[in-house]
């Protein structure tokens, strides 16, 4: 799916060679600051190596048009925006932006799947960071896309809501025929359900394996 | 009325005498800043010796170019005048904009400002020879000058938004954005900002206060009932040329933030 041939961007990360999100899911772990988030930049194109080539589906991003690659592989980052004063709002603004449709009565069942028991009417103002999060991710999974890049989306739950968000992430990407490519603080979670490992350290690759179905 | 002189006009002159005069409001407000500890005396003082200084200046200037008009001098006013504006956007706000954008702020000002002048000169007024500058330059000024407050306004806005919150911009992007659609909310906000002072004066004039240039015609003999009719059309002619310069500023600049991958470019 992702192929990235001798990447460097600043002092930030260096990848020699890296094949990703070719199975459902890919988990990619590493202590912070070390190049995960970056990795998911480069992967969205909203930022472009300083050396190197990144093709997704065996063509060269900078020959995507930008706007096609972005609404086919979409980041979520670890403090989403919601731009809206209400859930609702929030919905149909990345309805705007994405160009698709998302449906507002599955929004709500979404919700429930996030284990978020709020309105669409709710305002999004004082919400917490991981009920932020999660209206955010439902969004995307609204949304859609071929291909999500999740910068950390359960960083703010608790451990046993972490554990069923993920499976239920999962589930959403196999059942979908989606590809996920999760940065995750928590990889013994993300184990239990990636069908590949990346761990990045220091700005460099540590391992990347591929679990067996 | 007995110690004013009249001229042919029905105008009142105002001698040396009383306009030396008038500058006892100046006095006054000194000694009332000296009194109240407010140090500011210099900056009054220099405020009113400038704006004696500038306006003596530009009506010998002017004078004699009503006397021998020429398009290259009508032309020449014109330059200054916009450069002296551009200068004066820049320079006044707060986050430094980059030079791409200083060049937008150049290009709509010039364009947004020409065209409506233009239009206004030939189709309005119908002004013949075009650059006749008793009419020219007093017109130009009065768009360049509203246009100038506009485009601060918008540009200061612009600018500022899209550097303070990089996040908003970019995240949008990431759900697969268009630049425009990215910065429409921080683009809108920018239009609506520079056209609201124009609003605003034109739902107060006439009931809160009298514009400037109405007030003048009025004061140098003409038809109230005529000074109306040019107050009107050059406010429509404001509107329109602020309206132009803020859109080209807004549509141009926006895209100053963005490299061909339509990535924002202030961020890493």
């Amino acid at each position: 799916m992702f192929l990235l041939q001798n990447v460097k961007y600043k002092n930030i990360l260096t990848v020699e060679e890296l094949q990703l999100g070719e199975k459902a899911i890919t988990s990619i772990s590493g202590p912070s600051g070390g190049g995960k988030t970056t990795l998911l930049r480069l992967l969205n194109n909203i930022i472009s190596p300083d050396r190197g080539k990144i093709f997704y589906q065996e063509r060269n991003l900078e020959e995507y048009e930008p706007l096609e690659l972005r609404r086919r592989v979409m980041m979520l980052p670890q403090n989403p925006i919601l731009y809206g004063d209400s859930i609702r709002e929030s919905f149909l603004k990345a309805q705007e932006f994405s160009g698709s449709e998302v449906s507002l009565t599955e929004a709500e069942e979404m919700l429930e799947h996030l284990h978020l028991e709020k309105k669409l009417e709710d305002s999004t103002e004082e919400l917490s960071g991981g009920e932020r999060q999660r209206i955010a991710l439902a969004r995307l999974l609204l949304i859609s896309p071929e291909t999500m890049l999740l910068d950390e989306p359960t960083a703010s739950l608790d451990s046993s809501n972490e554990r069923d968000i993920v499976h239920f992430l999962a589930e959403f990407a196999r059942y979908r025929g989606k590809k996920m490519i999760m940065v995750t603080h928590a990889p013994e979670v993300a184990a239990s359900v990636a069908d590949q490992e990346v761990i990045i350290e220091d700005g460099h690759l540590r391992s990347s394996k591929f679990n067996s179905p | 009325m007995d110690s004013a002189t009249v001229n042919d006009l029905g105008v009142i002159d105002i001698t040396l005498i009383q306009l030396i005069l008038a500058y006892v409001f100046v006095v006054i407000l000194v000694i009332l800043v000296k009194k109240q500890n407010i140090s500011r005396e210099k900056q009054i003082i220099l405020a009113t010796t400038r704006m004696t200084i500038q306006l003596v200046l530009v009506g010998y200037v002017l004078d004699f170019i009503f006397d021998n008009p020429h398009p290259l001098a009508t032309v020449a006013i014109f330059l200054i005048m916009e450069g002296f504006a551009v200068h004066n956007i820049i320079g006044r706000m707060s986050a430094s904009p980059g030079s791409a954008m200083k060049k937008v702020i150049g290009i709509s000002m010039f364009a947004g400002t020409v065209s409506s002048l233009v239009f206004f000169l030939v189709a309005v007024i119908g002004l013949e020879p075009w650059y006749y500058p008793r009419y020219f330059i007093p017109i130009a000024g009065m768009l360049v000058g509203n246009s100038m407050t506009g485009i601060s306004l918008g540009a200061e806005h612009l600018v500022s938004r899209i550097q303070e919150e990089p996040e908003r911009v970019e995240q949008a992007l990431m759900l697969g954005a268009s630049p425009e659609t990215a910065t429409r909310k921080i683009s809108n906000q920018s239009f609506y900002n520079a056209i609201l002072p124009t609003i605003n004066s034109m739902i107060g004039m006439g009931i809160i206060f009298l514009p400037g240039m109405m007030t003048g015609q009025i004061l140098s003999g003409v038809s109230p009932l005529v000074a109306i009719r040019y107050q009107i059309a050059i406010m429509l002619g404001i509107m329109g040329s602020v309206t132009l310069t803020v859109f080209i500023l807004v549509k141009l600049g926006v895209k100053t933030f963005f490299n061909r991958r339509k990535q924002l470019k202030i961020k890493n």
